[in-house]
């Protein structure tokens, strides 16, 4: 059911990468930039593949846009605190994974309102942190952690070392062990031969 | 979503990131730069921060001043060798917020000089906005100063030079300044010279040149001042 009539009454098909698909408000998806670009005027024939994207994720993604339809034209970025009760639930109820995927798919869906109230809402984990505490947030390892793991590290590679070195002089050994019956069995056939060689010589 | 559960904003996509950092302040740009080369990598690549305004003040305490793009957020860091002022945040104003930050180093005028440094780098900033210098507030770090702002900046759009005491005898550094630095719109020339012979340089094509009227200055130099407006003061 697509076409690329203007009417908001029109649905299209969005596929996700499930293979699934479900139908969208032709006025939800004109909030996308990259939709209005592909499809708004050439339309589409079949179901639109958002196949990086899963259903749960889209459809999260499209329920703010068929919210956010009547809203006035979005005209930059809108402080947190502006936000309406039905915005905050929407993002409170997310978790940190859906969050991110939501985040994926709108920047890719360049739905600028949605990206930008996300992103403002990433920012608001960093205000008026300090350096260590953004670090916390960022879950990246600190400085004394990162030394901490590299002598880990280094340790780990010295006894790896060492078993090395001791399996080294132990295969060594063995070789030496193996070795010799097999030189003194040839040696002792050279004697039997060169001996049976003097008497045929001799005679 | 819980925001203060760890969040990976680092891995998030350039322009949801970008776009990230158009909603933060310019103190926690820094400090988020700080955290990492990674981050200061990609802090960098923002094209928004060479927009920033960017003041530096020579004084008694040592000045970094930084203005957004909506220049509601005024971020200001100030030099202190004072341990217990440390981190100490001052705010005010309502719809224009200006905010002070403390920053405590046992030599100021080292740290002031390696954070200066660090922002011109992630603002990708080759000139600086405004530059105050107070030229008998710091004298014997005047030179040092005058080299690192020599090294690390290609110009300075409005320049502002004074000096607390009439008779500090600052003519020297003064020079040495104006030989070194270029200036592109207007100069505050407020320093009281003693030299009727002063030698500095007198900054060519400025939109304004503000000078103290009992400036030693010769004839000839007069002569060479083409400004597009010169303000003589009392």
């Amino acid at each position: 059911m697509t076409s690329p009539a203007s009417s908001s009454e029109v649905k299209y098909l969005i596929e996700s990468s499930e293979g699934n698909t479900f139908d969208v408000s032709g006025a939800a998806l004109r909030q996308s930039n990259t939709f209005n670009a592909m499809f708004l005027n050439i339309g589409a024939d079949g179901p639109i593949p958002f196949t990086d994207y899963n259903e749960a994720t889209l459809k999260k993604v499209f329920e703010y846009c068929e919210h956010s339809v009547n809203e006035e034209n979005y005209s930059g970025p809108k402080h947190q605190d502006d936000l309406s009760k039905w915005d905050l639930n929407f993002f409170n109820e997310m978790d940190q994974k859906m969050f991110i995927d939501v985040i994926n798919a709108s920047n890719f869906l360049d739905i600028e309102r949605l990206t930008s109230y996300c992103c403002e809402r990433i920012a608001r984990m960093l205000r008026g942190k300090n350096t260590q505490e953004m670090i916390k947030v960022i879950t990246l390892p600190t400085a004394e952690e990162l030394e901490a793991k590299q002598k880990v590290e280094e340790k780990k590679a010295a006894a790896a070392k060492k078993v090395a070195e001791k399996a080294a002089e132990t295969a060594e050994k063995t070789e030496t062990l193996e070795e010799l019956p097999v030189q003194q069995l040839v040696q002792t056939t050279r004697n039997k031969l060169t001996r049976k060689y003097l008497s045929f010589s001799n005679e | 979503m819980d925001i203060l559960k760890p969040f990976p904003i680092l891995r998030l996509p350039f322009l949801a990131l970008e776009e990230v950092f158009k909603a933060m302040v310019p103190f926690e740009i820094i400090n988020l730069s700080m955290i990492s080369k990674r981050a200061k990598a990609i802090t960098k690549q923002m094209n928004f921060c060479p927009k920033y305004f960017i003041r530096l003040c020579i004084d008694e305490t040592l000045v970094i001043e930084m203005h957004g793009t909506n220049r509601l957020v005024s971020c200001t860091y100030l030099m202190t060798s004072d341990k217990q002022m440390d981190g100490k945040i001052e705010e005010y104003g309502n719809v224009y917020i200006t905010r002070s930050v403390y920053k405590y180093s046992t030599d100021p005028i080292e740290e002031w000089k390696q954070l200066s440094k660090h922002i011109l780098e992630i603002f990708k900033k080759l000139t600086i906005d405004v530059l105050t210098l107070h030229m008998d507030a710091l004298v014997d770090q005047n030179i040092s100063i005058i080299d690192f702002l020599r090294t690390n900046v290609k110009s300075v759009d409005l320049c502002y030079l004074f000096q607390w005491e009439e008779e500090n005898d600052v003519d020297d550094h003064a020079a040495y300044l104006l030989s070194n630095l270029k200036v592109n719109d207007e100069l505050n020339f407020y320093v009281n010279i003693k030299n009727d012979n002063f030698n500095g340089k007198i900054p060519k094509n400025l939109k304004e040149l503000h000078i103290l009227t009992r400036i030693g200055l010769a004839y000839e130099k007069l002569l060479e001042i083409d400004s597009f407006l010169m303000k003589l003061m009392r």
